[in-house]
């Protein structure tokens, strides 16, 4: 299985390491998916926070993952760009959806339009940028930016839905959990061990407990501190 | 310390299983219990609206409904009253609803905090709501225009604004919890705890307000409060009105829409009393803070239960989940209440004779009489062997005849055999029947009255073939409140 899981991708499919970017195998996109979902689930049913859709989760952490690392070492001004990129387009969208509120049109060309706005200000901003701080050893694909762009009209629904505080609190979660995602997949012993056992299965296996977890998630217990500190008296005389 | 450590986690890990989690709420409830069907009901107003209407349940009007752009061209500020409420009809999560509290002169609409909306900014949020702005997955959506809830004259000290509404749960078509929701000025005149409104918890049985918290914003959770802020008003201690009614519609709501797991949401108009405004498939679990009690117990107890009626539902709501005020009342008196049927644990001879039995609380009868044949059980075969002895005649035509024999017994072989059986009471008691007098003898037993022990005279007679094997009478009952409606199963 393990040899299913990490060499035959890649020897079936002929695709090289470097083909594909970086120090990352083929394969290792395939085992850390798993790892990721489970990580993303773990936080939210286990520890009870409240995240954006696994989905928007999963194409942020490849995004980020495609463009910090490149051969296998990390890229800091990669990094930072993206993130400042990313912090950029948020506050943007932000203002751009307050903005466009109250325009009357059908609600898709209204996220269309509040997409292409930002996606236009944001470059624009970052050529700005540029001017002030050079930006040569900065070697991004502009797909990743792209895909940041597209992924946040699930950011646009929030927002408009449960407020702008809600949704920061929503968005510094998420970006914690995408955050232990990057660290685990820049890893090298991490991806390491995922090649050689089956993590993956076993992160599988763990996401199919997590799928019939009926207990308390860990902020319940916060929640519910008072309660369940509650000595009832009917206890006591049952006992 | 490691003592003190251990004890808290005993009591946690008990109280888990009284208190319902999301997860287990989502795996073993919403998903069990509430077909694809009770969804689509519940998540669209107007569908709820039109299975509430033909069940008879009362709702709030429904003024207009705009289904086209057409209709937000065409639609005039005279053809609206000045006061009203907007609400998507597949909102989420109550986004997207908009209170109207009048209109000026240039026909601007006024909301709760005084500021104003021109008409054509109206038409621009009711077009925004048919684009699906507020509604699931941003498909296009109606706009319901129905009438506002004028607040019931006795909540006014007690809101900002806003007015309250009441949630009740329902589970299996039995209430289960209810609390009030208070809008305050951190809520911005909603009722709405995520903003910050206040919730009270509701006695089941009365329908009076006991512990109450105040939501954060951000999910967090809420603190205790116990004055409306700035007042001196409590929270604790209202009267819902219309509490039976309330139950009844909850009932019948949830049975019209088939939500074995859900919430039934009122508001209470002034003139029109309660009514249902919102049915939810998905409740949220802050009732629990609000109640300052888990609701997992309470699910556990109806789960097994079979609902002939909505009376038998109201009646089991009522007795099963009730006792908040009664536990006021007990701390207040030092008394138990106690029901018109109350178990009773009676205390055998041998510390493994004890039996357990459900007796009626006569306050018409001096002394407490159970029936032979649990005495003989309890272990004192001998000593009603012993009194069959002494040949007491079953009645007495008159009373003369009766008070002769108990001086008699009573002065002779009562002493010796009380000496001999030290659980046998002395004296004989003579007691008015339906076909002349009877003497009984009595025991001194040891009894459990609601969790009380005591010991007592009881005195011993047939009752096999009537209901209840024993009788509670004034002298074992001076310690205790009686409350008719408390029923225990």
């Amino acid at each position: 299985m393990v040899y299913f899981l990490s060499f035959l991708p890649n020897n079936l499919t002929n695709i090289q390491t470097e083909n594909i970017r970086g120090g990352l195998q083929f394969s290792d996109y395939i085992l850390l998916l798993p790892i990721f979902i489970l990580i993303s689930l773990f936080f939210h049913y286990i520890i009870g926070w409240k995240n954006l859709n696994l989905g928007f989760q999963l194409i942020l952490t490849f995004v980020f993952l495609e463009a910090l690392q490149q051969d296998n070492v990390f890229n800091l001004p990669n990094f930072l760009f993206l993130l400042l990129f990313t912090v950029l387009t948020f506050i943007l969208l932000g203002l751009t959806a307050v903005l466009f509120k109250n325009l009357t049109m059908h609600y898709k060309p209204k996220i269309g339009l509040i997409i292409s706005s930002v996606t236009l200000l944001s470059f624009i901003s970052i050529v700005i940028i540029n001017l002030f701080i050079p930006l040569t050893s900065i070697s991004l694909s502009p797909f990743v930016m792209i895909a940041i762009l597209i992924s946040l009209e699930n950011y646009i629904k929030i927002l408009i839905r449960k407020g702008f505080m809600k949704t920061i609190n929503l968005i510094l979660s998420t970006a914690t959990v995408i955050g232990i995602n990057l660290i685990l997949a820049m890893n090298q012993t991490f991806r390491m061990l995922l090649n050689k056992y089956p993590i993956s299965i076993l992160a599988v296996l763990l996401i199919f407990i997590i799928g019939y977890w009926k207990a308390f998630r860990l902020s319940e217990y916060f929640r519910f501190w008072e309660l369940l500190n509650k000595e009832h008296p009917d206890d006591q005389e049952n006992n | 310390m490691i003592r003190k450590i251990i004890k808290k986690i005993a009591i946690i890990n008990k109280n888990r299983s009284r208190i319902l989690g999301i997860n287990r709420r989502n795996l073993e409830y919403i998903k069990k219990y509430n077909s694809p069907e009770t969804f689509r009901i519940c998540d669209n107003k107007l569908l709820t609206k039109k299975i509430l209407s033909k069940a008879g349940i009362p709702t709030t009007q429904l003024i207009k409904v705009i289904k086209t752009h057409k209709e937000v061209e065409n639609l005039t500020p005279d053809s609206l009253p000045k006061q009203f409420v907007v609400k998507p009809a597949n909102g989420v999560a109550g986004t997207g609803i908009e209170i109207f509290f009048n209109r000026d002169s240039e026909n601007n609409l006024i909301r709760a905090d005084g500021s104003k909306v021109s008409f054509n900014s109206f038409k621009i949020y009711l077009e925004n709501i048919l684009n699906g702005e507020y509604s699931l997955g941003g498909k296009s959506d109606f706009a319901i225009i129905e009438e506002r809830v004028k607040n019931y004259k006795g909540f006014r000290n007690y809101t900002y604004k806003g007015t309250p509404d009441i949630r009740i749960n329902v589970f299996k078509y039995v209430p289960v919890m209810a609390y009030i929701r208070w809008p305050t000025k951190e809520s911005q005149g909603k009722a709405n705890m995520a903003l910050g409104a206040v919730a009270s918890g509701i006695d089941m049985a009365t329908g009076v307000t006991t512990h109450s918290v105040q939501g954060k914003a951000f999910g967090g959770k809420g603190r205790s409060i116990e004055f409306v802020p700035g007042t001196n008003l409590r929270y604790s201690g209202i009267k819902i009105p219309y509490w039976n009614k309330i139950l009844r519609y909850a009932i019948e709501a949830s049975k019209a829409a088939k939500l074995k797991f859900g919430a039934v949401d009122f508001l209470i108009d002034k003139e029109k009393g309660p009514l249902v405004v919102e049915l939810n498939a998905r409740p949220g679990l802050s009732g629990q803070l609000a109640n300052n009690d888990g609701m997992l117990w309470r699910l556990k107890k109806v789960k097994d239960l079979k609902i002939k009626s909505t009376e038998h539902a109201i009646n089991l709501c009522k007795s099963l989940f009730g006792g908040e005020i009664e536990e006021e009342i007990e701390a207040i008196t030092g008394r138990s209440v106690i029901g018109l049927i109350q178990p009773v644990k009676i205390y055998g001879k041998k510390p493994n004779k004890n039996i357990i039995v459900k007796a009626k609380v006569d306050t018409g009868a001096d002394s407490s009489s159970l029936d032979i044949k649990v005495a003989q059980e309890l272990g004192f075969k001998e000593e009603i062997e012993a009194l069959k002895e002494l040949g007491i005649p079953a009645t007495f035509s008159s009373i003369e005849e009766a008070r002769q024999l108990q001086k008699k017994l009573e002065e002779t072989k009562m002493l010796e055999l009380t000496e001999k059986y030290p659980y046998l009471f002395p004296r004989l008691f003579l007691i008015k029947a339906a076909n002349g007098y009877t003497l009984r003898f009595a025991l001194n037993l040891k009894i459990n009255i609601d969790g009380e022990e005591k010991e007592t005279v009881v005195t011993i007679t047939h009752r096999s073939d009537l209901t209840y094997q024993m009788i509670l009478g004034k002298r074992d009952l001076k310690d205790f409140i009686i409350d008719p409606r408390k029923i225990i199963i």
